[in-house]
C-alpha cells in the first residue's frame, strides 16, 4: 500500500490524465466520418492511467480502464472504428475512476464499492470487442479483496481438503441486507444461518463503526452490517427467506482450490529474496542473447549486467573472464562463450575456469536457450505491500525538460521545465489575503490619525508627517496587494474545461446537435471569481441547450445550420473579465415573457404597457419565472435565471441578458479580477454613510434647486443636454423622515447628485453629502442580512465604523417600482434599509 | 551510481525515486525516449529504467538507438511497463533490455535490482 501522500500525488496525476483523455475523446468524437481519428493520446492517457490505478490497489478500476484501453488499441490498430456507444461507455469507465480519484484523495484506497460498477463497465467494453468475461471471474476481485483477511490458512486448507473430497464446489458469499431491513421485520443472521449448506460466515460493519464523537449521528435503527459466508454448493437453489427484499444484495461466487490456497488475497505477494531475483536477472540475460539485434551493442549490455551480478552477489569468478568471453562473443557473432559464463553463474560455478565444459554442443547461436523452465520473466504483479516500508523521504520531483515534447501536453510538473513552479495550499494564500485586508483597513485609520493630531493635538506638522508615513505605507499595501492578487489569478479554463463534455452529453439526451466554441480561455480572474461562476454558467450552458437551441429539424426549418453553436468567450476590459455566454438559437420571445409575467400576476396590464424591453427582459430575473413550463430534467431542477443571478451577484458579477427572436440569445456577465479591493465612494445621506462602489460612478454634480424639474411625477435634470432622472436615496431607502441636516458649507451649492451607471443605464441619485474616496475589503453580507439586496456588502472604515456598500444596480430596479404599489419586495427592502443603516 | 529513469509519469518517476531512495544513487529522469536519449548522450547512465508507452518516442525505439551507439550500447537497462502480455517482453527483449519488470511492482523488488545491478565501484547496499 502507498502511502496516503503517494495516493495523493496519484489522485491529481490521474486527474490530469482524465482530462486529457476526455479531450482526446472528444476530439475523436469530432473526427469526420471515414477518417482516421488519433486515438494515440486517448490510449496513452488509459494506459498510463491504468498504470496508477494499479499501484493504487484499485483492481476493479484496472479491470474497467484495462478493457477501455483494449477497445482503443484495437482502434488503434486499425480492427474496428469508435462508435457512440463505446464513447459513451469510455466516459463512463473515466467517469468511474475519477471517482476512484476523489476516493484516492483522501489518502484512501479505493474499496469494494466499485466493484460492481467497475465489473460491469469491463464487461460492456469488452462485449464491444467481442470478448466475453465470465461471470465467475468478474467477481473474482471482489471476492478475494476480503476473503483471505477472514479466513486464517488453517482453515483454508481445511476447507480446500474437504472441497476435494466432496467434489462440489464451495462457494463464498457476501449478503448486505436491505438498510431498512429491521422495520420489515426481516433478521439478517436468521437469513444468513438459513443458508443451506453454510459452513462458515462471519459479520462486519458496511461502513466503519462511528467513533466517541460522532456516535450520535449515528442511526442505529439502520442495518449497517454485512454477511460474509461461505456454504457447499449453490445458495441460489434453495434458501428459505434468501434475500428479503429488493434493495438487499447478494454477491456470489464459486471458489477454485488455487483461490482458496492462494496465501495473501489479490496480489500475488512477490518475494524481496535477491537470490530468486538474480537467477531471473541471469535467464533473462540468455534471452537477450537470443536476439541478434545490434548483436555488439546487446552482448556489451550483457557483459556488463553479468560483471555487475558477479560483483554484488559475491559470485565466486574473474570479472575479466566475462570480458574475455564478451570479445569472443561479438568477434564470433555467436553467444556460446557468454551463455557458458551465465550457466555457470546459475550453477554457481566459478567464472572463467571450466567454461569449456558448459557449452553444450547442440546450443545453437542465436536460438532460444534451452532452460529447464521458461525463462522466469514472469511479469511481476505484486503491489508495494501493507508490510513494506513505505517510502519515508520523497525527493521532489524536479521538473523533466520539456525539450521538444510540445506535442504532448504534460503535467504542470513536467511541463514547467524553465520556471520553476512552486504548489501552494490555497488556504495559505487565503490567509495572506486576509491579512493583506487587514493591512489596508489598519492603513486607512493614518488619514484619521492624522486629522485628530490636527483638530485634537493641534499639531499641523505632526499630522503632516502621518499623512506622508500614510502615503509610503499606502503605497507599499498596494504592492503587496497587487502580488497577492496575482498569485489567485488563474485561467477561466479552470471553470471551462468540463463544458465541452457537458454540452456533448447534454445534447446527445435532448437530441439535438451542439458545438461548444470557447474563446479566451487564458483570461485569467481570482481563483475565488472563477470558482463562484463556475456553477452559474453551468446553468447558462444548460438553458442556451435546453431552451435556446432548437432541434434540428426546426433548425433546419428556419434556414439555419442543424448543428447549433454555443459560443463562451472571456474578454478583459479594464480591471473586469466579461464573459459571454452566447447560442444561435430561437431567442427569447419577449411576448412570451410578458404573457407569463401576466399570468404569474408578477405585473399588471398597465404597467406592462409602460415597462420597456429591457424592463421585460429583466423579469426573467423575478424570483419564480421561468418560461419553460413544464420543469425539464436539465435546466429546471427549480434553478431559474433569478437563482443564477443570484449566484452571479454573489460572485460580484452582473447579469446581463440580450436576445434577437429566431437569431439567438447573448448573456454577459461582468466580474471583477478580484473581489478582493474595491475602491468606494463614500456619500452621506440622513446622517448615515453609505459606500458607493467607484465603479459604478461617473461623476458628481451639484445642481442648483430650481434645475431640477418634475416630469411625469419623476424628477429629472439636463446633463449635457440629455435628461438624466434623478431619485432621491434617502425616499429609495425609506429613510424620508429623517431631519434634514444644514449642510453649512455649500449654503447654496444645491442638491449633491451622484451620476452612476448601472444596467446599461445611467441616473442620478440625490445624496446629502459626498465624502472620500477610499480602498476597501468589501465583504459579502452575511447570514440575515443577506436577504437586504439593496445593499452589495459591508466594509470596516479606518475608525472602526461598520460601512454599509450599496448595489446601485438593486437600488435602480427599486426606484422603478412605484412606491405606492402593493408589492412586497420594495417595501421590505425600504424598510430593511432603515434598520441596517441605524445599524451602521 | 546514475540512474536515468524514463517514463512519461511523473508520478511513477517519483515512485522509483522513492523505492530506490537511501542507496546513495543519483536519479535523473526523463518524459520520454528522445528526451533520454539526448540526456545520455550528453552524459551516459549506468543503468536505465524504461517504460514502453511514451510520446515522442516510445521505449523500444529508445532500447534500440541505445543499443546501436558504441557510447551508450553497454548500458544496462531494464524495460518497466504495465504491458504483461508475451509479445512485449518479446519485444523488450528484443529492442535490447536486459530485463522486465511489470508495474506495480513492490519497491523492494526494484530496490533488490537496482543493488544487483549497481556499478562495481559502489558499494551500494552490500
Amino acid at each position: 500500500m502507498l502511502d496516503s501522500d503517494l495516493l495523493h500525488s496519484s489522485s491529481l496525476e490521474i486527474q490530469e490524465l482524465l482530462e486529457s483523455a476526455s479531450n482526446a475523446l472528444l476530439a475523436v468524437e469530432d473526427t469526420t466520418a471515414g477518417e482516421q481519428p488519433d486515438v494515440d493520446e486517448l490510449f496513452r492517457a488509459l494506459h498510463t492511467m491504468k498504470g496508477l490505478l494499479g499501484w493504487c490497489e484499485a483492481p476493479a478500476l484496472v479491470q474497467a480502464t484495462h478493457a477501455a484501453e483494449d477497445l482503443v488499441d484495437a482502434c488503434r490498430a486499425g480492427e474496428l472504428v469508435l462508435t457512440t456507444p463505446m464513447i459513451d461507455l469510455i466516459f463512463e469507465t473515466l467517469d468511474e475512476v475519477s471517482r476512484g480519484a476523489e476516493v484516492l484523495l483522501t489518502g484512501a484506497a479505493p474499496g469494494e464499492e466499485f466493484t460492481p460498477r467497475c465489473a460491469d463497465l469491463t464487461k460492456r467494453l469488452r462485449a464491444q470487442l467481442g470478448e466475453e468475461v465470465p461471470e465467475v471471474a468478474a467477481a473474482a476481485a471482489e471476492v478475494t479483496v476480503w476473503w483471505f483477511e477472514l479466513l486464517d490458512e488453517e482453515r483454508r486448507e481445511a476447507f480446500a481438503d474437504e472441497q476435494e473430497e466432496r467434489g462440489e464446489p464451495l462457494w463464498a458469499g457476501r449478503y448486505v441486507p436491505a438498510a431498512e431491513c429491521f422495520f420489515s421485520g426481516e433478521d439478517p443472521v436468521a437469513t444468513v444461518r438459513a443458508v443451506p449448506g453454510l459452513c462458515w460466515f462471519a459479520v462486519s460493519p458496511r461502513s466503519p463503526w462511528p467513533d466517541q464523537e460522532e456516535v450520535g449521528a449515528f442511526d442505529p435503527y439502520t442495518c449497517n452490517l454485512q454477511f460474509h459466508f461461505l456454504t457447499w454448493g449453490d445458495p441460489r437453489d434453495a434458501w428459505p427467506g434468501g434475500p428479503v427484499s429488493a434493495e438487499a444484495t447478494l454477491e456470489l461466487h464459486a471458489l477454485t482450490r488455487d483461490e482458496l490456497l492462494c496465501t495473501s488475497g489479490a496480489w500475488t505477494e512477490e518475494t524481496v529474496d535477491r537470490d530468486v531475483h538474480m537467477r531471473r536477472l541471469l535467464e533473462a540475460q540468455l534471452v537477450v542473447l537470443s536476439h541478434a539485434e545490434s548483436w555488439p551493442g546487446r552482448v556489451a549490455s550483457v557483459a556488463v549486467t553479468l560483471k555487475r551480478i558477479l560483483h554484488n552477489a559475491d559470485l565466486p569468478g574473474r570479472p575479466e573472464a566475462i570480458d574475455e568471453a564478451a570479445t569472443d562473443a561479438i568477434e564470433a557473432g555467436d553467444g556460446a562463450p557468454m551463455v557458458a559464463v551465465i550457466r555457470a553463474m546459475l550453477n554457481g560455478r566459478p567464472v572463467g575456469l571450466d567454461e569449456a565444459s558448459d557449452v553444450a554442443p547442440d546450443e545453437a547461436p542465436h536460438a532460444p536457450p534451452p532452460t529447464e523452465e521458461a525463462p522466469s520473466v514472469i511479469p511481476i504483479t505484486a503491489a508495494p505491500s501493507a508490510a513494506s516500508e513505505p517510502p519515508q523521504k520523497l525527493a521532489p520531483v524536479p521538473s523533466a525538460s520539456p525539450r521538444g515534447s510540445k506535442a504532448a501536453p504534460r503535467s504542470p510538473s513536467g511541463g514547467n521545465g524553465h520556471s520553476p513552479v512552486l504548489k501552494v495550499e490555497q488556504a495559505r494564500i487565503d490567509q495572506l489575503m486576509d491579512i493583506v485586508g487587514e493591512l489596508v483597513v489598519a492603513k486607512n485609520s493614518l488619514p484619521y490619525l492624522a486629522e485628530r493630531a490636527e483638530g485634537e493635538f493641534q499639531s499641523r506638522k505632526m499630522a503632516r508627517e502621518i499623512k506622508a508615513q500614510h502615503a509610503i505605507i499606502n503605497r507599499i499595501a498596494e504592492d503587496l496587494q497587487n502580488a497577492v492578487m496575482r498569485v489567485r489569478m488563474v485561467p477561466m479554463s479552470n471553470a471551462f474545461g468540463r463544458f465541452p463534455r457537458m454540452v456533448r452529453d447534454i445534447a446527445h439526451r435532448l437530441g439535438k446537435q451542439a458545438r461548444l466554441v470557447m474563446q479566451g480561455e487564458d483570461t485569467e480572474a481570482d481563483k475565488n471569481i472563477v470558482e463562484g461562476i463556475t456553477d452559474p454558467l453551468v446553468h447558462l450552458i444548460r438553458n442556451s441547450l435546453d431552451h435556446g437551441l432548437e432541434t434540428p429539424e426546426v433548425r433546419l426549418a428556419a434556414g439555419k445550420p442543424a448543428e447549433g453553436r454555443i459560443l463562451l468567450k472571456a474578454t478583459h476590459i479594464d480591471d473586469q473579465v466579461v464573459l459571454e455566454i452566447s447560442d444561435d438559437g430561437a431567442g427569447i420571445d419577449l411576448e412570451v415573457v410578458a404573457r407569463k409575467a401576466l399570468a404569474k400576476e408578477m405585473i399588471t396590464e398597465a404597467e406592462l404597457q409602460s415597462m420597456s424591453e429591457a424592463q421585460v427582459m429583466r423579469l426573467l430575473f423575478a424570483p419564480g419565472f421561468s418560461t419553460n413550463s413544464e420543469v425539464s430534467e436539465l435546466s429546471g431542477r427549480g434553478v431559474g435565471m433569478d437563482v443564477v443571478n443570484t449566484m452571479v451577484m454573489r460572485a460580484s458579477g452582473e447579469l446581463e441578458v440580450d436576445s434577437v427572436k429566431g437569431e439567438g440569445t447573448t448573456i454577459r456577465i461582468t466580474l471583477p479580477l478580484s473581489m478582493a479591493v474595491t475602491q468606494v465612494l463614500l456619500i452621506e445621506t440622513a446622517n448615515e454613510t453609505f459606500g458607493v462602489p467607484l465603479s459604478v460612478v461617473r461623476e458628481t454634480v451639484r445642481v442648483p434647486p430650481d434645475e431640477i424639474h418634475v416630469i411625469k411625477h419623476q424628477e429629472a435634470m439636463i446633463l449635457r443636454d440629455r435628461l438624466l432622472p434623478l431619485y432621491r436615496l434617502r425616499k429609495v431607502l425609506g429613510m424620508e423622515e429623517c431631519a434634514v441636516e444644514d449642510d453649512g458649507a455649500h449654503p447654496n451649492a444645491g442638491e449633491a447628485v451622484l451620476v452612476v451607471e448601472a444596467g446599461g443605464q445611467t441616473f442620478g441619485l440625490i445624496v446629502d453629502r459626498f465624502h472620500a474616496g477610499l480602498d476597501l475589503i468589501v465583504k459579502p453580507m452575511q447570514g440575515v442580512m443577506s436577504s437586504y439586496p439593496l445593499y452589495s456588502g459591508t466594509a470596516l472604515l479606518g475608525d472602526g465604523r461598520v460601512l454599509l456598500v450599496l448595489n446601485i444596480k438593486e437600488l435602480l430596479h427599486a426606484c422603478h417600482v412605484p412606491q405606492d404599489r402593493r408589492h412586497p419586495a420594495p417595501s421590505r427592502r425600504a424598510g430593511g434599509g432603515r434598520g441596517l443603516a441605524s445599524v451602521a | 551510481m546514475r540512474i536515468l529513469i524514463v517514463d512519461d509519469s511523473p508520478m511513477v518517476r517519483r515512485f522509483y525515486r522513492a523505492s530506490m531512495e537511501g542507496d546513495d544513487l543519483v536519479f535523473e529522469e526523463a518524459a520520454n525516449g528522445l528526451e533520454a536519449l539526448e540526456k545520455s548522450l550528453r552524459r551516459p547512465f549506468d543503468l536505465l529504467l524504461v517504460d514502453i508507452n511514451m510520446p515522442l518516442m516510445d521505449g523500444f525505439c529508445f532500447m534500440r538507438e541505445v543499443r546501436q551507439r558504441e557510447e551508450l550500447c553497454h548500458t544496462p537497462a531494464i524495460i518497466i511497463s504495465t504491458e504483461a502480455e508475451q509479445q512485449d517482453v518479446e519485444g523488450a527483449f528484443q529492442a535490447g533490455a536486459n530485463f522486465y519488470l511489470t508495474k506495480p511492482m513492490r519497491p523492494e523488488v526494484l530496490r533488490v535490482y537496482a543493488r544487483l545491478l549497481a556499478k562495481e565501484e559502489d558499494h551500494v547496499g552490500q
